[in-house]
């Protein structure tokens, strides 16, 4: 008995986070009637280009059970070598720089898959020592300063608007690749070995899978996502900036927006529809925010109460799990 | 009737994590010295080991606090932020309200044994991941201080001096040679805290909910007690850290700690307080530190620069896990486990 | 598309001749215990072989090497004479074994029929097909006749139906050698009875079936061989049919049982009601009530999961009560953690001694001062010479086996650890009343049961009140006075050791 579209649209997750998003709408609106126009429609849609590609390769890997604190710093470090491949390679098209920064983004992934499940160390410490070696890394090739990315056809693939929309078209390639990860995820077998392995790790090598396989191309894929990222953010900003995106901390955003749309931290489950649903909810607020000019310290304490909060459900919901495979000898893998 | 004993000193000794600690530090201490001298600089220098004595001050109180926690099989993100808001608060008390000193610092305590608490029921009693729960503290702990650091204009201060002759005194008194006198605080914490974890009850109940939680609870320990106690403590400890910092800088900032934020967490694991919980105590963490502090004194003396040091602090954290999960390998070969 | 094929192949590679399984020489060690000695037999296709003996005696083992699951230190296992590379359970899967595990490996998020084709889901182009793999999956459902949906999450079903679950999940795979790990403890008769005619169809197509099992009464109505081992060795080989329990106990135990518990010297003196339980309900148990008077051994019975351990936790502090009344010496106690329970004299040593009694990786020391850590201080500190008595006292009573007193407790052997645990309740600085033991003989050498149970005995000839929990029917009915049965969270029934018998017990603890 498949439950209606419609019973399934309202019972979804999506459908509270949409109403939320509506009702930021309507705040701001009340709040400052200017804001809705189609110069901050751009922007928030800018953004969501930004931490939707980011917000995919965190979600995937957080819902095959891992996360990874580094990942701005593999999109800080992508950025680096694509800046510095277009100045030791005159003339190099941007492109190919680009794919160069891209194959680099999967090593840095690579590394980390290769300390949590090669070395198996613990994810979340060993990731951010790495955090801290490439953010490093990245202050010190260019002494901490900013250097400008001046290529147009870079800047203008973040910068181009379908026809009079403020839709970006950067936008609908971001959408589709949703949809293709989400394709994978549904639809195919590496995509449904990602949720088992997330769930019961250890349930999933006895069925024949190889959970230290899946995971490490989790880390690698998040790496690569992570470079795509780096770039479309550096060519909106026109610039390599050492440390923006490590103060920005992106993958705590995705973090709290995929936990909101419904990935366990514990892994094993959740969308990808629901956690862009859930990038949406937290790009419109904050930039609501900010258009209302509300002071920093409420920012932060809005973004931080988020994470608390989606924590906090979390483990509820994790814990009725857990009771309903009571003395099954189930076992709920932690991140520890 | 027969009588065992126990294993004997010395082979216990050598066995800990601490005495390779040990060969390492003075291992590193000759290597810099050569290579200082082949740079055509001095590192076997009374200056240099003092500075590495002032350097220990704040973050050992991290490490003290930071390695409670890990020995009980729990961790602490936002205690270097709890230091720094710590800064911030008593900075205004002082200098925006008014308030004597001492007060200032009550205050201070105030706030950190409130986001003990906040922790701990987030962790103990909701049941979240330690890591993500006090992350996601030290964003909370963050938008307070910038709360806290707005002045009456509206505008937010980063950094907020205070004059306040008692304070100042304490947080910059040299005992001798510039050595401060917070250097012999943190050294005696070390030793309280060493004797707190290794002979009393409680030291035994916090090693034992590391080593298993669930067997601890049913043989009577309290562990959720002491899963409190233990994040109170490490905030008050994050605090004492903030102060130290704040008296001999003699102002309060948004970024304070930020460099010494996985300090206390990298000195406890490399000096073989373990992950797994239940094993390491205050003696490795002290080498841990020392070993740390002397490493990075010792590459600015031969010629880094700070961007490298954040490279360098954030492989010392991989390597010291790496030699965390390594040195139980050895342990579980050894005992054909 | 794949797995039609393979269905193909391995139904007529069994028309030619019946396939062969040989275990040559197997060995496995872990620390303190040889849990497989050169273990040599074969079974046949088209006969189920059942794999019999204590707890400990090596079958867990010996199904978690043939699945791939942990390497063997030596021999070989054969399949129609070729070696077989077990590295992995990959590998295992692949080569044609299925293992049907005790705890169920589900994901409780996903579905039932991607549960049930973990690992192997049909694709079409590159791309699952969910049409065909919900008509398969109900096509198997169908065949054993379960009302499951193939589409709701597997969290939403009952215990026996995830069972089912993880039952349909290995016999898909079609294999040609089929491992069942006591699959019946959580079914119902009617479920046992889907079961068995499954296993007669697997049979009549020639496949290669083990049967792990205590329950002597299956193991006649199922199987065509018995295997037995005892102690991680060999013993004989069997034809169910020219068999009898008594000559199987007999094989299990190396020699006859009923000498071990005729030896017992028992306590015949009760004295006052010292627990009293009355209409006690936890989240797992309803109304549950019985007296336990000094001196008396009471036996807690039933099958895995009828609610033996949650009613002790329950007692002992560690379980929130939902309503009921329990009282220690007439006088009504509520306990809001096991500490309190300790100070009252209530003692337990849990159900699984590595995941719930012992810090293992701590020395013996630690491990026996554990609950007494108060009554140790001397001014500030740990009296470290009185925590040696006490763990000197423990390792003398007990005669625990080590050289040092610091050794870590995971260095010494199961019944060693037990020792230890037993040796924390009974310290000097312990007033126990109460002795709470939750399944103590399991994974532990025949010898050491002998040992414990007279230390059972002995623990209420002075005046110590006794909960003995155990899943060995045998055990459970010969060393208490009183054996009380539960089922599905119940009392059943309740029964002296005079009258106690395996069938009257089991029929209890069966009850529907």
């Amino acid at each position: 008995m498949k439950q209606s579209l419609i019973k399934r649209i309202i019972n979804g997750k999506s459908t509270l986070l949409i109403i939320l998003i509506l009702l930021v709408l309507v705040l701001t609106y009340l709040r400052a009637p200017n804001a809705l126009t189609k110069g901050n429609a751009q922007q928030v849609l800018s953004n969501l280009c930004f931490y939707g590609i980011f917000g995919v390769g965190v979600a995937m890997l957080l819902m095959g059970g891992g996360f990874d604190f580094a990942t701005s710093a593999h999109s800080t470090m992508s950025t680096l070598v694509f800046l510095k491949v277009l100045q030791w390679i005159p003339g190099i098209p941007w492109f190919v720089a680009a794919v160069i920064a891209i194959i680099a983004g999967a090593l840095f992934g690579g590394v980390n898959a290769f300390l949590a499940q090669g070395l198996k160390l613990l994810p979340f410490i060993a990731t951010i020592g790495m955090s801290s070696v490439w953010g490093g890394f990245a202050r010190w090739a260019t002494r901490g300063n900013y250097v400008a990315i001046n290529d147009p056809g870079f800047s203008a693939v973040t910068a181009k608007c379908i026809g009079n929309t403020p839709i970006p078209w950067l936008f609908v390639f971001v959408i589709a690749v949703v949809v293709a990860y989400s394709i994978v995820l549904k639809w195919t077998r590496f995509g449904r070995s990602v949720l088992v392995v997330g769930g019961n790790p250890a349930a999933a090598r006895l069925a024949g899978l190889n959970p230290g396989r899946i995971k490490s191309i989790l880390y690698i894929n998040n790496g690569i996502l992570a470079a795509v990222g780096g770039l479309i953010w550096s060519s909106q900003q026109k610039m390599y900036n050492p440390t923006g995106l490590t103060t920005l901390a992106p993958e705590m955003t995705s973090l709290t927006a995929a936990m909101l749309g419904g990935v366990s931290f514990m892994g094993g489950s959740g969308s990808l529809g629901s956690a862009f649903v859930g990038i949406t909810l937290i790009s419109t607020l904050s930039y609501a925010l900010q258009t209302m000019m509300l002071p920093l310290w409420f920012v932060t304490l809005i973004n931080g109460l988020l994470l608390v909060i989606a924590l906090t459900i979390d483990s509820f919901a994790s814990k009725k799990i857990r009771k309903s495979m009571a003395t099954t000898g189930m076992v709920m893998p932690g991140m520890r | 009737m027969n009588n065992l004993t126990r294993t004997s000193l010395v082979k216990r000794v050598i066995r800990t994590q601490a005495f390779t600690l040990l060969i390492l530090l003075v291992a590193m201490i000759l290597i810099f010295t050569v290579l200082a001298a082949l740079n055509g600089a001095k590192f076997f220098t009374g200056k240099t080991f003092v500075g590495i004595l002032q350097d220990i001050a704040v973050p050992g109180f991290l490490a003290i606090g930071a390695g409670c926690l890990i020995v009980s099989g729990n961790i602490d993100l936002s205690q270097a932020t709890v230091g720094a808001l710590s800064g911030i608060i008593i900075s205004i008390a002082i200098s925006w309200w008014g308030l004597p000193w001492y007060v200032a610092i009550l205050i201070a305590f105030g706030f950190a044994a409130a986001i003990g608490v906040i922790n701990a029921v987030l962790i103990s009693s909701i049941g979240m991941a330690p890591f993500i729960a006090t992350l996601a503290m030290s964003a909370v702990i963050r938008a307070l201080m910038q709360l806290l650091a707005t002045d009456a204009n509206g505008s937010l201060q980063s950094t907020i001096t205070f004059t306040d002759p008692t304070l100042t005194t304490i947080g910059g008194y040299d005992i001798i040679w510039r050595i401060p006198a917070t250097v012999v605080l943190v050294i005696v914490a070390f030793v309280v805290y060493g004797l707190i974890l290794k002979k009393t009850d409680l030291g035994r109940s916090i090693y034992m909910i590391g080593g298993n939680r669930r067997a601890a609870r049913l043989s009577g320990i309290n562990s959720k007690g002491i899963t409190y106690f233990l994040y109170i403590n490490c905030s008050i400890l994050g605090a004492i850290a903030g102060i130290a910092y704040t008296a001999r800088a003699k102002q309060g900032g948004l970024q304070a700690l930020s460099g010494d934020q996985f300090t206390g967490l990298t000195a406890a694991i490399l000096g073989g307080i373990s992950f797994a919980g239940g094993s390491g105590g205050m003696g490795g963490a002290f080498l841990g530190l020392v070993v740390l502090k002397t490493f990075y004194k010792g590459m600015l003396i031969v010629g880094s620069s700070t961007y490298l040091t954040l490279v360098l602090s954030g492989a010392l954290l991989i390597l010291a896990l790496s030699l965390d999960v390594w040195s139980q390998r050895r342990q579980r070969k050894r005992l054909g486990v | 598309m794949e797995l039609e094929q393979k269905t193909v192949e391995t139904t007529s590679g069994a028309e030619k001749t019946a396939r062969t399984l040989e275990f040559r020489g197997i060995s496995k060690a872990f620390p303190g215990v040889q849990a497989l000695d050169n273990v040599s037999f074969s079974a046949e296709g088209g006969k189920v072989l059942a794999l019999l003996g204590e707890n400990g005696a090596g079958k867990s083992t010996l199904l978690k090497i043939l699945s791939g699951d942990i390497p063997r230190d030596e021999g070989e296992i054969l399949l129609d004479g070729e070696p077989l590379a077990l590295t992995s359970p990959n590998k295992a899967i692949n080569l044609g074994i299925s293992v049907i595990y005790q705890e169920r490996q589900l994901i409780p998020s996903l579905s039932v029929m991607e549960n049930i084709f973990l690992g192997a889901l049909p694709v079409r182009s590159g791309f699952v097909s969910y049409g065909q793999l919900k008509a398969k999956t109900q096509e198997l459902i169908d065949e054993f006749g379960l009302p499951i949906d193939p589409t709701v999450p597997v969290a939403a079903l009952s215990i026996a139906h995830q069972q089912m679950v993880e039952i349909i999940k290995a016999y898909r795979r079609n294999s040609p050698v089929i491992c069942f790990d006591e699959p019946t403890a959580p079914l119902t008769d009617k479920e046992i009875d889907i079961l068995f005619n499954l296993i007669q169809q697997l049979k009549e197509q020639g496949k290669i079936i083990l049967y792990v099992s205590h329950r002597m009464k299956e193991i006649f109505q199922i199987t065509d061989e018995i295997v037995v081992l005892k102690d991680g060795k060999f013993v004989t080989k069997l034809n169910t049919s020219e068999t009898n329990e008594q000559d199987l106990i007999k094989a299990m135990v190396g020699r006859d049982i009923g000498d071990t518990y005729a030896n017992l010297s028992r306590n015949d003196k009760y004295g006052d009601v010292l627990l009293e339980v009355n209409n006690l309900t936890t989240y797992a148990v309803h109304d549950v009530s019985f007296k336990l008077r000094k001196g008396e051994v009471i036996g807690l019975a039933g099958l895995v999961g009828a609610g033996r351990t949650e009613v002790v936790r329950a007692i002992f502090g560690a379980d929130a009560v939902i309503s009921g009344e329990i009282k220690l010496e007439g006088q009504p106690v509520k306990f809001a953690s096991p500490r309190d329970a300790i100070d009252a004299g209530i003692a337990l040593c849990p159900e699984d001694r590595k995941e719930q009694g012992l810090v293992l990786w701590a020395p013996i020391t630690h491990n026996v001062s554990l609950p007494v850590l108060k009554k140790l201080r001397k001014l500030l500190f740990l009296d470290s010479k009185a925590e040696d008595d006490l763990t000197m006292n423990a390792i003398n009573q007990y005669s625990i086996k080590t050289p040092t007193l610091d050794k870590k407790v995971l260095e010494l052997s199961g019944g060693n650890q037990q020792k230890v645990i037993l040796g924390r309740w009974t310290s000097k600085l312990m007033t126990t009343k109460v002795l709470i033991l939750d399944e103590p003989t399991k994974g532990i050498d025949v010898g050491t049961k002998a040992e414990i149970y007279q230390m059972v005995c002995d623990f209420a000839k002075q005046g110590i009140g006794v909960i003995f929990i155990s899943s060995e029917l045998t055990e459970v009915i010969n060393v208490a006075d009183t054996i009380i049965v539960m089922h599905n969270g119940r009392i059943t029934g309740s029964v002296k050791r005079e009258e106690a018998t395996e069938e009257n017990v089991l029929a209890l603890a069966m009850l529907e």
